[in-house]
C-alpha cells in the first residue's frame, strides 16, 4: 500500500512538473504491488485488465503533460484519442488472454513447439528492430 | 528530417522488455500479459509512423529597419499528409525579439492546403542579423516518434541605430578648403564681415566701403570671412565593452556616432569613421546624405574583437585622417591602447574631443564586485582621463542620465573658454 501511495504521489508530481520521461517509471511503481502478487500466483485473469489500466493511465498522464494537443481543444481530438486507447486496450486484453490460454493448454514441450517458440521469439525481435530502425532511421536522421 | 524516440517510446519499450524478461525468468506468462497492451501500442505506432511531408517558405517583410521598429516574418506551410499538430519555431538572433505571442506557433495544418503563419518581431538593438530559418517539430499520431527539421533560408536584416537629432554641435577648431557652412578665419567672399583693407586692382567695386573711402580719401574695400566646411573623424573605441540588459557601451557609442554624423553631414562637413579595436576599420571622409548611409553601414559592422596585439594609429592610412581634422572620440577609457592612440593623435596636431562614456551604468550591481578592485578600476580610469586633459584635449565624462546634446554643450563651453583664455 505504501509503495502504491508513493507511486501515485510520484505520478502526480511528474504530471505537475511536466516530466514525461518519468511517467512510465512512476506508473511502474504504482503497479509493483499488484504485479508482484500476480507474478507470485495471484488471479491471472486480472493481468490483461491491469495491463490495459496501466496503458490508459500512462496515456492520460502523457496527454495531461502534452500541451501541444490539449484535450480541451476539440471534441474530435478527444474522440479519436479515446477510440485509439479503447481499441488498443481491447486488442491488448484479447491478445493477453489468448497468450494466457495458450500457456495454460496441455500442448507443450517437444522439439517442434520449442522450435516454433524460438523462431517466433527471434522473429518478433527482428520485426521490432526493423520497425524501430525504419521509423527512426540510421543514426536518427534521414 | 531528424527523428527521435519520444519518452513514450523508450518507456513503453523498456516496460515490454522488462515484462518479457520477467516472464522468461520467473516462468510466468502472466507477467508478459501485463505488458501486452504496451506492446500493441508500440507495434501499431511504429508500423504507422510516417515522416511528415511539409513544405515551408518564409520571408521577412523588409531587409532594413531602425531600432524599435516592428517587423513581420510570413511563412506559408503546406502539409501533403494529415498531421495532428505542427510546432513552428522561428530562430531569432539576440537583438531581435518576438512580440507577445512569442517565436513559437502550434498549428493544425489541413492536409493538402497551405496555411499562413505570421510572426511579429521587434528590432531591439542595431546590428547586422540573419532571421530564421524555421524549425518545425511534430510527432506521429501515437506519440512515439518526434520529427524535427529546419526549413527555409535565413533572411538578412540590417537594423540601424536610433539616434537623437542634435541641434548644436561642437564647432571644429579648423576649417578646410571646400565650401561649407562654417565661418573660416581666412578672408574672401562670404557673408560675415571680417575687416577693411585698402583697394587693390581686381577688387569688386560693390565691395568698396564708401564711408571709409570718403573719410580717408583712399579707396577701401570690405573683407568677409570665407565659409568653409570642416573634416570630422568619428573615432569609436571597440577594444572593450560592457553589456547589461541588451544595451552596452559600444551600442551607446554607435548611436552617438550616428547622431554626430547626421549633424555634421547636415552642416556640409566631411565625416569619416575609424573603428579602433581588435579589428581596425575605417571609412574615408565624405559628404552628403548618401555618405551618411555609408557611415551608418560602417558603424553597423563595429564589434568588439578580443585582441592582445598592440595597436597604434600608424595602422590607419594617412588619407583617413586629413590634416587639421577634428576627431571626436567615443570611448569608455578602459583600454590603454585607445588612450595612447588619442594622445598620439593630439600630439600630431589633430583637434581631439573625447567623450568618455561612463561604463558604470552597464555593470552588474556592485554587491557582486570586490570594493577594492572596483575602486582601483575607477581610479585607473580617472588617471587616464586626467592624463588626456593635461595634454590639452577636451575630455568630457558622459555619465548616466546626461543627454548627448547636454554633453556637447559642455564641449562648446570648454572650447569657448579655451579661446578666451588663449586670447
Amino acid at each position: 500500500m505504501g509503495i502504491e501511495a508513493a507511486g501515485v504521489a510520484t505520478l502526480v508530481g511528474v504530471m505537475v512538473l511536466a516530466r514525461p520521461q518519468l511517467v512510465v517509471p512512476a506508473l511502474a511503481a504504482v503497479a509493483i504491488p499488484e504485479g508482484t502478487s500476480l507474478a507470485l500466483g495471484g488471479p491471472a485473469i486480472l493481468a490483461p485488465v491491469l495491463g490495459a489500466a496501466l496503458l490508459a493511465g500512462a496515456e492520460l498522464a502523457f496527454w495531461s503533460i502534452d500541451n501541444a494537443t490539449p484535450a480541451t481543444e476539440s471534441g474530435r481530438v478527444v474522440l479519436f484519442r479515446g477510440l485509439r486507447l479503447i481499441t488498443v486496450c481491447l486488442v491488448g486484453c484479447a491478445l493477453a488472454l489468448a497468450l494466457y490460454a495458450l500457456s495454460a493448454s496441455p500442448i507443450s514441450g517437444g522439439f517442434d513447439f520449442t522450435l516454433i517458440g524460438t523462431v517466433s521469439a527471434v522473429g518478433l525481435m527482428v520485426v521490432v528492430l526493423w520497425l524501430g530502425r525504419a521509423v527512426l532511421g540510421v543514426g536518427g536522421k534521414s | 528530417m531528424t527523428r527521435r524516440p519520444t519518452p513514450r517510446l523508450t518507456g513503453y519499450a523498456a516496460l515490454v522488455a522488462l515484462g518479457a524478461f520477467g516472464a522468461v525468468t520467473l516462468d510466468r506468462i502472466v507477467v508478459l500479459a501485463l505488458v501486452v497492451p504496451f506492446a500493441v501500442w508500440l507495434a501499431w505506432g511504429l508500423a504507422t509512423a510516417v515522416p511528415p511531408a511539409v513544405e515551408l517558405t518564409g520571408r521577412l517583410d523588409r531587409g532594413r529597419a531602425a531600432e524599435g521598429d516592428e517587423l513581420f516574418w510570413d511563412s506559408e506551410v503546406l502539409c501533403r499528409g494529415g498531421i495532428s499538430w505542427l510546432e513552428l519555431v522561428l530562430e531569432l538572433p539576440p537583438g531581435i525579439r518576438a512580440a507577445a505571442k512569442g517565436a513559437r506557433f502550434r498549428i493544425r495544418p489541413p492536409a493538402g492546403r497551405s496555411e499562413s503563419v505570421r510572426w511579429s518581431l521587434r528590432a531591439i538593438r542595431w546590428g547586422s542579423y540573419r532571421i530564421g530559418p524555421v524549425t518545425l517539430r511534430t510527432q506521429d499520431r501515437l506519440g512515439l516518434v518526434s520529427y524535427s527539421e529546419r526549413l527555409g533560408e535565413p533572411a538578412p536584416l540590417r537594423v540601424y541605430p536610433s539616434f537623437e537629432r542634435l541641434r548644436k554641435l561642437v564647432p571644429p577648431a579648423r576649417t578646410q578648403l571646400f565650401a561649407g557652412n562654417r565661418i573660416s578665419r581666412r578672408h574672401g567672399e562670404g557673408l560675415e564681415f571680417a575687416d577693411i583693407r585698402a583697394f587693390t586692382p581686381g577688387d569688386r567695386v560693390r565691395r568698396v566701403n564708401w564711408r571709409v573711402t570718403a573719410r580717408t580719401g583712399i579707396a577701401h574695400v570690405n573683407e568677409f570671412h570665407l565659409e568653409r566646411n570642416a573634416d570630422l573623424i568619428l573615432f569609436v573605441d571597440s577594444f572593450a565593452d560592457l553589456e547589461l540588459d541588451q544595451d552596452s557601451v559600444l551600442s551607446l557609442a554607435v548611436r552617438a556616432a550616428s547622431a554626430l554624423a547626421d549633424g555634421y553631414l547636415g552642416e556640409r562637413d566631411r565625416v569619416g569613421v575609424v573603428g579602433f579595436g581588435g579589428v581596425v576599420r575605417w571609412l574615408l571622409p565624405g559628404l552628403g546624405p548618401r555618405h551618411f548611409q555609408r557611415v551608418v553601414e560602417a558603424l553597423l559592422d563595429t564589434q568588439v574583437v578580443a585582441s592582445y596585439a598592440w595597436r597604434d594609429i600608424d595602422v590607419i592610412p594617412s588619407r583617413v585622417l586629413p590634416p587639421s581634422a577634428t576627431i571626436v572620440a567615443l570611448t569608455p577609457l578602459l583600454d590603454a591602447r585607445s588612450v595612447g592612440a588619442l594622445a598620439d593623435l593630439h600630439h600630431r596636431g589633430f583637434d581631439v574631443v573625447v567623450l568618455a562614456i561612463a561604463p558604470e551604468r552597464f555593470m552588474p550591481s556592485s554587491d557582486r564586485i570586490d570594493p577594492l578592485a572596483l575602486r582601483l578600476w575607477r581610479l585607473l580610469r580617472v588617471a587616464r582621463r586626467r592624463s588626456l586633459q593635461r595634454a590639452g584635449m577636451i575630455v568630457l565624462d558622459w555619465p548616466e542620465g546626461l543627454a548627448l546634446e547636454a554633453l556637447l554643450d559642455q564641449a562648446r563651453e570648454y572650447r569657448r573658454f579655451a579661446r578666451r583664455s588663449a586670447a
